[in-house]
């Protein structure tokens, strides 16, 4: 039989959700209807309550079929382990893809690219220095030394132009000799009283 | 009470980045020849013309073209320790042709209202008339180009005129034709279905028409004739055909010259070997 300081716990519990606790509903309304000190205090909650068990009674889920669990477990064990499995040879096979795609790719490019290296040659014996300037450098020399690279005074750089467009060149021997390309036989003149050597790419 | 951040992606804020880089960039790029003259040495070596070459600037920049012209002449120029007065009169004549050659290309449709781009053009065709190509080789060029390929958006056009002006250059000073001579080749050259960058393949042919014996004149009508369609121009024999005299003889004795040696490459007019 519930007493009346259970009905202080019991309106509780229903205030934070839980209908759970010592007595039942059904307690709880037949305590009301015996004292009327409670039902005053709690009389005006017991719809609200009822309506609440109404919900709750209707929202659990039916009960399973007896041997669910154990019928869902063996599903489970036939069908083994399933799932994206990274073996080597996946990924031997994707690092291999990835390479070739790569080099495709560099190979490609490389092909289209318009820029071409071009190998500017020069003999001269005598000089001490030699530097390509040109309007490709802004006429600077810095950092555009040739290579002396035979002993007969061979003189060599390599360097990256675009295709498609003409340039002017000359060779600078010694930091102060402007001159031009020997194996080229056109000529710009530079408006200063010398010429630089014309280069089609 | 909480500020919330607003975060930009990142290639927003890159592009934002750019879009201030480029907004900083534009005036300078105006004021090239201001920049150079800014530079305390050019201002000692030749402060004494600043007044002059920014005038030729204002007329230049009064064609849609940039100023960057004058000063890329004045850098090399510095480079080469040419004295002011020389330079002065460099940037004269170098004005009158950019001025020249633009109006040659906005004539016939082909100059770019992007100041940049025109003015690289320009560059390109200034160059060539200073290695030795006339107006009349010009024009015919670029008429022969506009009738292959239309005077569209793209440099198309230029590019095949310049392509074939080069070639034109270097076989005139190699073999001496005269500019009625240079003015067919570069016509068949512009016409011919070979591209731009076999061109200078024709320069073998002469080369090789010469070695056999044959004169300079008849390799170069042989050369017309076949590149040209329908076999139509005609040039007049009147070549001087002293191999010994000039740069025909030294260039045909002169390893760099030949581009089947190996040595000047694809483009045949260069010491400069490429290495594709």
């Amino acid at each position: 039989m519930m007493k009346c300081e259970d009905t202080r716990s019991f309106v509780d519990a229903w205030e934070v959700g839980e209908m759970t606790t010592t007595c039942t509903p059904e307690e709880f309304r037949m305590h009301l209807a015996s004292c009327p000190d409670c039902s005053r205090r709690f009389g005006a909650l017991l719809p609200l309550m009822e309506r609440d068990l109404d919900l709750a009674a209707s929202a659990s889920p039916s009960p399973l079929p007896a041997g669910f669990a154990d019928d869902v477990m063996a599903a489970i064990g036939s069908r083994g382990r399933q799932g994206f499995v990274f073996s080597p040879l996946i990924a031997a096979a994707a690092a291999a893809i990835f390479v070739v795609g790569l080099g495709l790719g560099i190979f490609f490019t490389k092909l289209n690219s318009d820029i071409v290296t071009v190998s500017f040659l020069l003999d001269a014996p005598q000089a001490k220095s030699v530097y390509l300037a040109g309007d490709f450098n802004a006429w600077s020399g810095d950092g555009y030394a040739l290579s002396r690279v035979r002993p007969d005074g061979k003189w060599e750089i390599k360097i990256p132009l675009k295709k498609g467009k003409v340039y002017v060149y000359n060779f600078v021997v010694d930091g102060t000799k402007w001159i031009v390309d020997p194996s080229v036989p056109a000529k710009v003149d530079d408006g200063f009283g010398g010429s630089g050597s014309l280069l089609r790419l | 009470m909480r500020m919330r951040m607003t975060t930009f992606p990142r290639a927003a804020r890159v592009l934002a980045v750019f879009a201030l880089l480029l907004a900083f960039s534009a005036p300078l790029s105006a004021q090239d020849l201001a920049a150079w003259f800014a530079n305390p040495a050019n201002q000692a070596a030749y402060g004494a013309i600043a007044a002059d070459a920014q005038s030729l600037a204002a007329t230049v920049r009064a064609a849609s073209l940039s100023d960057s012209l004058l000063a890329a002449r004045l850098e090399e120029a510095a480079r080469k320790r040419v004295p002011a007065p020389v330079l002065l009169a460099t940037l004269k004549e170098d004005s009158a042709r950019y001025l020249s050659v633009s109006e040659a290309l906005r004539d016939r449709g082909l100059l770019p209202a992007d100041a940049k781009k025109a003015s690289a053009m320009v560059e390109q065709v200034a160059i060539l008339l200073r290695g030795g190509i006339v107006e009349s080789e010009l024009s015919a060029a670029l008429d022969a180009a506009v009738a292959k390929l239309g005077a569209t958006a793209n440099n198309a056009a230029v590019t095949r005129a310049v392509a074939a002006l080069s070639v034109v250059a270097n076989a005139k000073a190699q073999y001496g034709f005269s500019e009625e001579n240079c003015r067919l080749l570069a016509i068949a050259l512009t016409e011919s279905d070979l591209s731009n960058k076999k061109l200078d393949s024709v320069l073998d042919s002469i080369a090789t028409f010469v070695a056999q014996g044959g004169s300079v004149s008849d390799a170069l009508n042989s050369v017309i004739a076949k590149i040209s369609k329908g076999n139509s121009s005609k040039v007049n024999a009147t070549e001087k055909s002293n191999a010994g005299n000039s740069g025909q003889k030294q260039n045909q004795g002169n390893s760099g010259e030949k581009e089947n040696n190996g040595k000047s490459g694809e483009n045949g007019n260069s010491g400069g070997k490429k290495n594709n």
